[in-house]
């Protein structure tokens, strides 16, 4: 430690400029312990934005009752959080909280899907590559992989699939950090969705869903219904949404841009939650949601 | 409303960013006017951009307006209590890099920055923004955060010198 900032080297020198940083005087002064004048800087905003009557471009569709989605011009959109809370499993393992807030959507419509390319029926991956590579969903599985890769032992949890003969196996499979994403690309069994090449993607990971924040929920152009798949508590939700903002244990909130696949089931079986994203329908998604085997 | 929790995610990162950019004006003010202002404009932001430097452009420019009118008697300070940290993300004793009256010297040093050059060392060292962050909430090009940094620095050095005597 010392006080002879200008002896010190560039990177001593940066290093004690971002230590100061985590010093300085907070805004609202420092009396340790008090929880902080920002904490109810949200409050404060949501009261405003009720009294002046702001509104983000497009009345919410929670004010719009029985006007249908029209146009589907400039999409806006407020905000919808889905929360998945921490969970204990039963074994004690802790599981990072997470928290997810579904952002603006675009603001240009996703454009009807490129009709051009249909799946090949017969699953040769050879030039083109597998349905959802461009999506971020993780490192892909080679074929030869999969038994390997996504076994309990691998991924933390036992994996499941769709028992639907319509639907057969997934034309791809990615796993990403304990959470495992199995594609299919459009064909008779499911409809093209906004991303070419896609037409479903079931993602599993561990993590639970907090009922509480689904009650917040808002956005123009998306709706969330609360659903059973099964026996288990979901939500359906559908229409416009882009971007996802996690709140990871330590609380930083983490962004994920999103792809835009189509309506989204999302549920949790025990520790485990599901993700399903297709333009099927709720009833078709709810068929595939209950036949996970 | 749902909106309040993405307030609630970067209320805090906001209002220091808006405290650092100016100082003598009320922080919490200028981030829940800013707050209002990118509600008001969601359906100007770019889906699949990073969502917390465009709030920090609005945040900024906000504080920027503040900080013409509130002038520039207060600058940034240290933590009362001896600049005792609050949680666990202070530097113990140990391994701290300054002593108290090093960082004393430091802030005021930065202090006596111009604006434009207190912004980037604040952008990027009390905010611990990337480059691309502090482009993009500064508003100016990622190559200009690089050099400006370098020039910001070089006159801190200075300043700092200059009180030293």
């Amino acid at each position: 430690m010392s006080h002879d900032w200008l002896a010190m080297d560039d990177a001593r020198r940066e290093a004690a400029l971002r230590e100061l940083g985590t010093l300085l005087a907070t805004p609202e002064g420092d009396p340790p312990g008090r929880p902080g004048a920002s904490s109810d800087l949200a409050t404060r905003v949501r009261a405003r934005i009720v009294a002046e009557g702001i509104i983000p471009a497009r009345r919410p569709w929670w004010e719009r009752n029985s006007v249908g989605r029209s146009r589907r011009s400039l999409v806006l959109a407020t905000v919808l959080v889905l929360a998945v809370a921490a969970t204990a499993g039963a074994i004690g393992l802790g599981v990072p909280g997470i928290r997810i807030i579904l952002g603006p959507a675009p603001t240009a419509e996703p454009g009807p899907t490129a009709t051009s390319s249909p799946p090949s029926p017969t699953g040769s991956p050879t030039a083109t590559p597998a349905p959802g590579a461009t999506l971020g969903l993780g490192q892909f599985v080679a074929p030869a992989d999969i038994e390997r890769l996504t076994g309990a032992e691998a991924l933390g949890f036992a994996a499941v699939r769709p028992d639907d003969p319509a639907l057969g196996a997934p034309d791809a499979t990615y796993i990403m950090a304990g959470r495992l994403s199995l594609v299919w690309a459009p064909g008779p069994a499911v409809p093209a969705t906004g991303t070419p090449s896609v037409g479903l993607i079931l993602t599993q990971f561990r993590g639970s869903i907090d009922a509480g924040f689904f009650n917040k929920i808002a956005g123009p152009g998306t709706t969330v219904d609360r659903v059973l798949v099964g026996d288990s508590p979901g939500y359906w939700v559908a229409g416009e949404l882009h971007l996802f903002f996690y709140t990871d244990h330590r609380g930083r909130v983490v962004e994920e841009t999103r792809r835009f696949v189509g309506d989204t089931l999302i549920w949790t079986v025990g520790d485990i939650t599901y993700r399903l994203e297709t333009a099927t329908g709720l009833d078709r998604a709810l068929e595939i949601a209950t036949s996970l085997r | 409303m749902a909106y309040e929790e993405l307030v609630r995610a970067y209320q805090d990162v906001a209002v220091r960013t808006a405290h650092v950019i100016a100082p003598s004006a009320d922080a919490e003010d200028a981030a829940q006017e800013a707050f209002m202002k990118a509600y008001a404009a969601l359906s100007r932001f770019r889906a699949g951009s990073p969502f917390r430097p465009w709030l920090l452009s609005i945040v900024a420019n906000e504080a920027r307006n503040r900080r013409r009118s509130a002038g520039r008697r207060e600058g940034l300070a240290l933590r009362a209590a001896e600049d005792r940290p609050i949680g666990d993300a202070a530097p113990s004793p140990e391994t701290a890099v300054l002593d108290h009256e090093g960082r004393r010297a430091l802030v005021e040093a930065v202090n006596r920055l111009r604006d434009e050059d207190r912004e980037v060392i604040g952008a990027r060292y009390f905010l611990d923004l990337s480059e691309a962050e502090t482009a993009a909430t500064l508003g100016i090009p990622r190559g200009t955060v690089k050099s400006r940094t370098a020039r910001a620095l070089a006159r801190l050095r200075t300043v700092y010198g200059e009180a030293d005597r």
